[in-house]
């Protein structure tokens, strides 16, 4: 090997960019070359949260059935006063209301609608953005600029940017994986690495089966036994370090045997992570049944384990997408996330694990006030509402204000860039500073815009 | 064959080169995912190398390497009935074109004589599984 590519440099070049980005210089090659072998990056400052659940209601919410109360959506429907005629995906109509009442909860006296009563329990916990927006009413757009910090695809996705700045804490198992009952739309791009490197993208499973050697490709051997693989392992491993001895300056070479020796427990420990069936009848029992609930298990399995970031569609398509029949759908959606979010809050609690797993809920944008197909609501792109709990996040309070009709956010206004650059402080990271070069540019997930809501975060 | 329109890469009579097989943008074959093929969506200057697991379980794993390695020890046997230290020889001559030592023969004969029916499909699939076979020097 005569001419060393870039990649086979003998420094890692994460840590590269990160001493210079940080402003402190140049670190000593020997300092850089030590940093390598461990091949862990260290947050910029103290993270408050090590690992991050994101619950996405693919579709859109409505903010006013859930978290929004809107007084005056009721006393003016049917009616279509200034302001409401916000442009959105298609032409709506006039306002109509919400039959669904709320309520205040907790110590915090947090208003949460009676679609939720058990996630209503867990609203002291719980930090209500009330004012996000975003940039598109579309779903492609608003999911990627919601999954990707972009309105335009091919951008690395958020669990993307945490496997590069932080990696994993669980070598066993892959560091950042998506649980969808079916395809969301838009798919592998929701959880793509970008230009990041390959490792970094999300380990996408469809979740609807339990059987976890449905959920990983190529998890299992169906036709070796354990015992016959062990020995194949053996065999490999002598060939590889005897080939390894004449070719010491490549690092790829012992990674890969690294990996394999990886992938082999990988096959047991992700058989036994990924596996719900294992848990006891009392915990299945608190989340209850269906595809969300066990994803939202899964998701606290993988979290134990170590996972870095777990997204958690809750459905196949876009089941949140209720242009029609849209009171009746919202009914049966909450339903079905109810008591798998409270069971999911509480389970961590209980397991001490809340304060450093921060949750996050919400879809890529919101829905109108004003009506569509006179039972339906449009996308919402100017006012929607998401939470935040656990991580380092105050919970039972609410964070900014949408109009009076809850159409577009007005107050203390929260941009996906925002939340985004929340996040990642959250996670240790200045969200200016988490960077990657390419096409001749320094990029990053917030682009050049977010701001972290300091109010949101405890302490 | 040059030109004309694309193949499926999973196909079992694709022979051709994989500038040639057909992207589904969204559903990426899972080989070129693991392996680090570049984001069909946008321009790539180079293609970035990684080492993960998920690779090594489609090594492990895969009813494609089980098949390359069937289809191995099918040729080794087809031209090399003599012996098992024939076969083992024609194999590294195969895959990495050069004598096997002492050494590596006597290993592979230790490994096939322990469970003679499966056994050369696992040895075979070790040597397309090793280093030495998969990074090009």
């Amino acid at each position: 090997m005569n001419r060393i590519a870039k990649d086979h440099l003998p420094f890692n070049r994460r840590n590269l960019l990160r001493s210079v980005g940080g402003g402190f210089g140049m670190l000593s090659l020997a300092g850089l070359l030590q940093a390598t072998e461990s091949g862990r990056v260290q947050p910029h400052f103290a993270p408050k949260a090590k690992r991050v659940i994101f619950l996405f209601m693919n579709g859109g919410p409505f903010q006013c059935d859930l978290f929004d109360p809107k007084p005056d959506l009721n006393r003016f429907a049917g009616q279509k006063p200034a302001g409401t005629d916000l442009r959105t995906e298609r032409p709506t109509g006039n306002l109509m209301g919400v039959p669904f009442k709320f309520a205040r909860h907790g110590e915090s006296g947090v208003e949460v609608s009676e679609l939720l009563p058990h996630t209503a329990k867990c609203i002291d916990d719980i930090c209500v953005l009330r004012s996000l927006y975003t940039d598109n009413p579309n779903h492609g757009p608003a999911l990627f600029m919601m999954t990707s910090g972009s309105l335009t695809p091919s951008r690395p996705t958020l669990g993307a940017w945490l496997s590069y700045g932080l990696g994993t804490e669980n070598d066993n198992l892959p560091g950042f994986v998506v649980l969808c009952p079916g395809r969301p739309v838009r798919f592998a791009e929701l959880w793509s690495n970008g230009f990041l490197p390959g490792e970094h993208q999300g380990t996408y499973i469809n979740h609807s089966q339990l059987d976890p050697k449905q959920m990983i490709p190529f998890l299992n051997n169906s036709k070796l036994s354990p015992e016959a693989q062990w020995k194949q392992l053996e065999l490999m491993r002598e060939l590889n370090a005897m080939h390894l001895q004449q070719n010491r300056a490549e690092p790829h070479l012992e990674a890969r045997i690294r990996a394999m020796e990886v992938a082999y427990r990988m096959q047991l420990e992700a058989s036994e992570a990924f596996d719900i069936t294992r848990e006891p009848a009392s915990m299945r029992e608190l989340y209850g049944k269906g595809d969300f609930a066990n994803g939202c298990l899964l998701a606290r399995r993988l979290a134990e384990r170590g996972v870095r970031f777990t997204q958690v569609y809750y459905g196949n398509g876009q089941p949140w997408d209720t242009h029609s029949n849209h009171t009746a759908s919202t009914r049966k959606l909450c339903q079905d996330i109810d008591q798998p979010i409270a069971a999911l809050l509480t389970d961590l609690k209980q397991r001490g694990m809340l304060d450093d797993t921060l949750v996050v809920w919400g879809g890529e944008f919101g829905r109108t006030p004003t009506t569509e197909n006179a039972d339906g609501r449009d996308h919402n792109p100017w006012g929607f509402t998401m939470w935040m709990a656990g991580g380092g996040v105050r919970g039972g309070m609410t964070y900014g204000a949408t109009d009076e009709f809850g159409f577009r956010s007005i107050e203390d206004k929260v941009h996906v860039h925002d939340l985004h650059a929340t996040i990642l402080h959250l996670m240790g990271f200045d969200h200016a500073k988490l960077t990657y070069r390419h096409a001749g540019r320094d990029y990053r997930l917030t682009d050049l815009y977010g701001r972290v809501v300091q109010e949101v975060i405890h302490g | 064959m040059i030109g004309g329109k694309p193949i499926e890469l999973k196909v079992d009579t694709n022979r051709r080169r994989t500038l040639y097989g057909l992207v589904r943008r969204r559903e990426l074959s899972d080989l070129l995912r693991l392996n680090d093929v570049p984001d069909p969506l946008t321009h790539s200057p180079s293609r970035s190398l990684t080492t993960t697991p998920l690779q090594q379980l489609f090594v492990l794993n895969s009813p494609f390497m089980q098949q390359q390695a069937d289809a191995l020890v099918a040729r080794l046997h087809r031209e090399a009935p003599e012996s098992d230290r024939a076969r083992l020889e024609l194999a590294y001559r195969l895959l990495v074109n050069r004598t096997a030592s002492e050494k590596e023969l006597e290993l592979g004969l230790q490994f096939v004589k322990d469970s003679p029916t499966e056994a050369w499909s696992q040895y075979a699939q070790v040597l397309l599984g090793s280093n030495e076979f998969l990074f090009v020097d």
